[in-house]
């Protein structure tokens, strides 16, 4: 005891660390949990996933056992075009989807950002759609959608845009839009908070003297506004763009992917083949497959986070 | 690795113990209970988190444990939607309730994956109650393995204040839909099913026996792409693309046409005979009178029987309790009153003979429609199967050709092997 | 007032935008208020003439017994913020004051982690929750969880921690203060909003999971909400008026929540960068 009083008198960090156990100095004790319980509920299951996607494995048919097949999943998977025009799917509903929520995020900052009263208000307001849990807004908007009885048709009838109500979730392609519009609702919040802090880090200065040179709005926008602020839209973009790329909880309540596979996305198709036709191999490559592009992303995040902190 | 496993997993339960107390509880009665005394049988029927439906369940409930001392049961639902996948993965983790009630559709997926017990030593003289055609129905490789308990035909609702005759064949159906809806300013002629659904399955097969189609053919093989399904396929899409007099299909599951006929939103409908209780309304109200039906035949007259069943979990621990528990359920009376109260077709031989069944001008109509029943058709699994078929009808509805669909749908249904051969 | 009238276009265009943002929340309360009867009106009743507060009291008790789900959901998310703050917060710590090998592929490692689609992981989670008999349990969802909300919670208390000076704590060190106390006592304090946040960051995360339940649960009585809402909403018919009352409750406590931690969670955001 006294031993180590004493030698806490020094500086506590030390040059050269010796491999030591003491909560003192190293960090092991910790991290030991969290590197326990990542272990387990994440390592361990990837690798599983890995494993099980060389094999053939059906839960309704425990008769057939499981076969190590090799490749043969992601043969199956690359050669299909099926699968190719999912990838395609899922890559436009994702682009769809955040440019919305980038377009309405960035209005919303924008004006908020300027010298306005009742800003309290505004952001509290804008809380609203971000504490709404996912299940209960697909819900909310599956009512909205209704063909016989929803509201947005209502309103679209009654302001004469469309004369006959739209099925919403029965069109392929309107099924398509309307699902990215709710998870666009969803998503608005964060992408208006992160932009809004990135317009209030500009130095007044800089706006003033750009006033002062006559610039208007627009040019303001695109010369002044957006080279300051692209770190935080690039981190916030990439973000978004994975977790709108992982979004099961907007379509699923929605559309189960349909009609037919409109809606299908990368994320859908992997659990409907895990736990809807209890194809556990082939669910397992389609999970595989995502997440490497996942890793691909999140490389690609931390790169800008890096260049960001540079900066 | 596995130690720190067993350790972590250990602890966290520990932790977490707080929480799962009530599980323990419900566990340790089971244990004690053993075969002598006190026995907790788990039944689990889909649908009931509704308003109406849970109630006569329980009451029936209650019936069997005041006649039963000993057993328990505990009353289980989830909804219809994830119905299958929840029994699927209750069978792979050995969590199922010991006694269930689901589509007769599923039981040879079940049987297959060893998650249902057979029940030929107990069922053997129950079977002799119902009708020939549901014997065999629940029968997987000349085992018993379910007990049929609900059982319905298919009848055509109309308005009849709008409706003076009911059409009686595909062409008349057509021109009457067209009359009404021109009558009626936003009303439609007809409503029909094409969301991914069981009955999207069944409404379209109606047409496809109807014009003499068959899903598989007598080897069990997959004849989905003839001339005859290609073109009840195409009536069935040119009623919404061609003709206009219905709703957008897609949205709807048969079970949600009810409240369109309701609200006024539609003329004509078909269903089975639960359409009166989900309406809550009797056949002459008011606002929206309401007669039945023989259903408009094609060629010949056909509709789909659809049968529901009771199952025992193979992993059940008191197969005694679970079968008294479906003795008690399937008795003339209370098989009886559960007919009643729901509006099914007299799914037992002596049942029929009620005079309830055959007087009601309501009911008679699907009573005559089981003469011209045939069986749901029986893939080895039945829920990707209906996917293909609903996928197909969604496409011929999103204006793909209907051979095409059909065709894609067959190469399906091989590739899967979900051909009963 | 000069002010708010010279803004008058900006304001417009905010409540143009914020009457889109709101609309289904309105649309959810009105609902929620009317009888199963009016909701089929047309035009709809926006305003119910009599509002049917009775909806909520028939979710809760009723047929639909939300209370059931509900507190299972508030037990399941409680746990889950507790341990991950129990596992997160040492380890942050640690990230945050050591330098050590492998501390930036540690750092790198939790933020692959923090992106996994659930899916990725849910295969193997659900054969591991099958061996150990956690399958139809509260725990079981609890553990799993944890496993998507422990990066978060790293990322972001790692974040809030990097930005307390070292120096508080190594003052207390000199003054022959132990590491751990020196934690307990300082960091921790100092820590508060951003161990808050990280909590609730948690508890919302669990609340809203539907992926997992959806593949754990098979006992109705031991649904969360978001399985329970899925399971309502896949009924043949859906009593829309009482789904929305049951969402609207759903919704509550994590506004609630949130509006504890709003100014933590703005802060964050913009850390630094209001002028006051």
């Amino acid at each position: 005891m006294e031993l180590q009083v004493a030698k806490q008198k020094q500086p506590s960090l030390r040059k050269k660390p010796r491999l030591t156990l003491s909560p003192e100095k190293s960090p092991f004790l910790y991290l030991l949990p969290l590197a326990i319980f990542m272990g387990i509920m994440v390592v361990y299951p990837v690798g599983r996933v890995i494993y099980l996607s060389f094999t053939q494995n059906l839960l309704t048919r425990p008769d057939l056992g499981i076969q190590f097949i090799g490749v043969e999943n992601y043969i199956t998977l690359f050669t299909s075009t099926e699968f190719w025009s999912t990838v395609l799917r899922t890559t436009v509903w994702t682009l769809l989807s955040v440019g919305g929520k980038i377009f309405i995020g960035f209005s919303i900052a924008w004006l908020l950002s300027k010298n306005i009263g009742f800003k309290k208000l505004y952001m509290l307001l804008l809380m609203i759609p971000w504490v709404t849990p996912m299940v209960v807004a697909a819900v909310a908007w599956r009512w909205l959608y209704d063909g016989q009885f929803g509201m947005i048709n209502y309103i679209l009838t009654q302001v004469n845009i469309i004369q006959e109500p739209i099925i919403w979730l029965g069109n392929k392609q309107s099924a398509f839009i309307a699902t990215a519009v709710t998870d666009i609702w969803i998503g608005v919040p964060f992408m208006a908070m992160m932009f809004l802090a990135g317009l209030q880090s500009i130095p007044v200065e800089l706006q003033e003297s750009a006033n002062m040179d006559g610039a208007n709005e627009l040019q303001q926008l695109f010369l002044i506004v957006l080279p300051v602020i692209k770190p935080i839209v690039l981190v916030a973009t990439t973000l978004s763009a994975i977790w709108t790329f992982n979004s099961f909880g907007v379509i699923w309540p929605l559309t189960r992917g349909g009609p037919v596979d409109a809606t299908q996305t990368l994320i859908v198709e992997a659990y409907k083949r895990s736990f809807g036709s209890f194809d556990m191999g082939m669910g397992a490559a389609i999970a595989v497959v995502i997440f490497l592009i996942l890793l691909f992303f999140t490389v690609l995040y931390k790169r800008l986070l890096m260049k960001q902190e540079e900066m | 690795m596995k130690y720190w496993l067993t350790m972590l997993m250990v602890s966290m339960l520990f932790v977490l113990s707080a929480c799962s107390g009530e599980e323990k509880v419900a566990k340790e009665g089971e244990e004690t209970g053993g075969n002598s005394k006190e026995q907790t049988i788990t039944f689990l029927q889909p649908g009931l988190d509704q308003p109406n439906q849970k109630e006569p369940v329980e009451k029936m409930i209650k019936r069997f444990e005041e006649e039963n001392p000993g057993i328990k049961v505990e009353l289980q639902s989830v909804g219809w939607g994830e119905a299958y996948q929840k029994l699927v993965t209750g069978f792979s983790s050995g969590e199922s309730p010991d006694v269930f009630y689901a589509g007769t559709r599923w039981m040879p997926a079940f049987a297959q994956m060893g998650g249902i017990m057979p029940l030929d030593e107990y069922a053997e003289d129950k079977m002799k109650e119902y009708h020939d055609g549901l014997q065999e129905n629940v029968k997987f490789q000349d085992k018993i393995y379910a007990i049929p308990r609900a059982f319905s035909a298919r009848s055509l609702i109309y308005r009849s204040d709008l409706i003076e005759e009911p059409p009686t064949t595909w062409d008349e159906l057509v021109e009457t839909a067209k009359k009404v809806q021109s009558e009626n300013k936003g009303m439609y002629g007809l409503g029909i099913a094409g969301a991914k659904h069981v009955s999207t399955t069944d409404q379209y097969f109606n047409y496809l026996f109807q014009n003499n189609g068959e899903v598989f053919n007598a080897k069990g093989e997959v004849v989905l792409d003839s001339p005859e399904a290609i073109e009840a396929l195409t009536f069935y899409r040119d009623l919404y693309t061609k003709h206009k007099v219905v709703p957008n299909p897609i949205e709807y599951n048969r079970e949600q046409l009810p409240i369109l006929f309701k609200e006024g939103k539609i003329a004509m409908f078909v269903i089975g005979p639960w359409a009166k209780s989900m309406m809550g309304l009797e056949p002459d109200n008011d606002s929206t009178p309401f007669k039945t039906a023989l259903l408009p035949k094609g060629e010949k007259m056909a509709n789909v029987l659809v049968s529901d069943s009771l199952m025992v979990s193979a992993k059940t621990e008191n197969p005694e309790a679970a079968w008294k528990l479906i003795e008690f359920m399937t008795s003339a009376e209370e098989q009886l009153a559960y007919d009643k109260e729901h509006g099914l077709v007299p799914i037992q031989k002596a049942e029929a003979e009620d005079p309830f069944f055959n007087e009601d001008p309501y009911f008679s109509t699907f009573v005559e429609m089981v003469q011209y029943g045939e069986p749901q058709p029986k893939p080895t699994a039945w829920e990707p199967f209906q996917d293909i078929i609903s996928e197909a009808v969604q496409k011929a509805m999103n204006n793909e050709d209907p051979k095409k669909a059909l065709k894609e749908a067959v190469k399906e249904i091989k590739d899967q092997k979900l051909e009963p051969k | 007032m000069s002010k708010t009238f010279r803004n008058f276009p900006i304001h417009l265009t905010l409540i143009l935008i914020f009457s889109f943002m709101l609309f289904p929340i309105f649309v959810m309360l009105s609902t929620s208020l009317q009888t199963y009867e009016n909701i089929f009106n047309w035009p709809p009743e926006w305003f119910p003439a009599e509002p049917q507060w009775g909806n909520y009291i028939n979710v809760w008790f009723g047929e639909y017994q939300f209370k059931t789900p509900f507190f299972n959901s508030l037990i399941v998310a409680t746990l889950t913020a507790i341990i991950t703050i129990i596992i997160a917060f040492p380890a942050s710590y640690a990230l945050s004051r050591f330098h050590f090998a492998g501390r930036n592929s540690m750092l790198f490692f939790v933020l692959v982690t923090q992106m996994f689609s659930p899916v990725v992981l849910i295969v193997g989670l659900y054969q591991l929750a099958q061996s150990y008999s956690l399958l139809n349990t509260l725990a079981g969802l609890v553990i799993t969880n944890c496993a998507f909300t422990l990066p978060m919670a790293v990322w972001l208390l790692h974040g809030y921690l990097k930005n307390i000076p070292v120096t508080l704590e190594q003052a207390a060190f000199v003054d022959g203060c132990s590491r751990i106390k020196g934690v307990f006592k300082i960091v921790m304090p100092l820590a508060a909003p951003g161990i808050a946040m990280s909590a609730i960051y948690a508890f919302i995360m669990a609340w809203n999971d539907l992926l997992i339940p959806l593949i754990f649960i098979s006992k109705s009585s031991l649904r969360p909400v978001s399985l329970a809402l899925t399971d309502f909403a896949g009924q043949n018919v859906i009593y829309w008026h009482e789904m929305m009352a049951a969402s609207i409750l759903t919704t509550l406590p994590i506004a609630v929540m949130f509006s504890f931690v709003q100014k933590y969670f703005i802060k964050g955001f913009m850390a630094g960068s209001i002028k006051e």
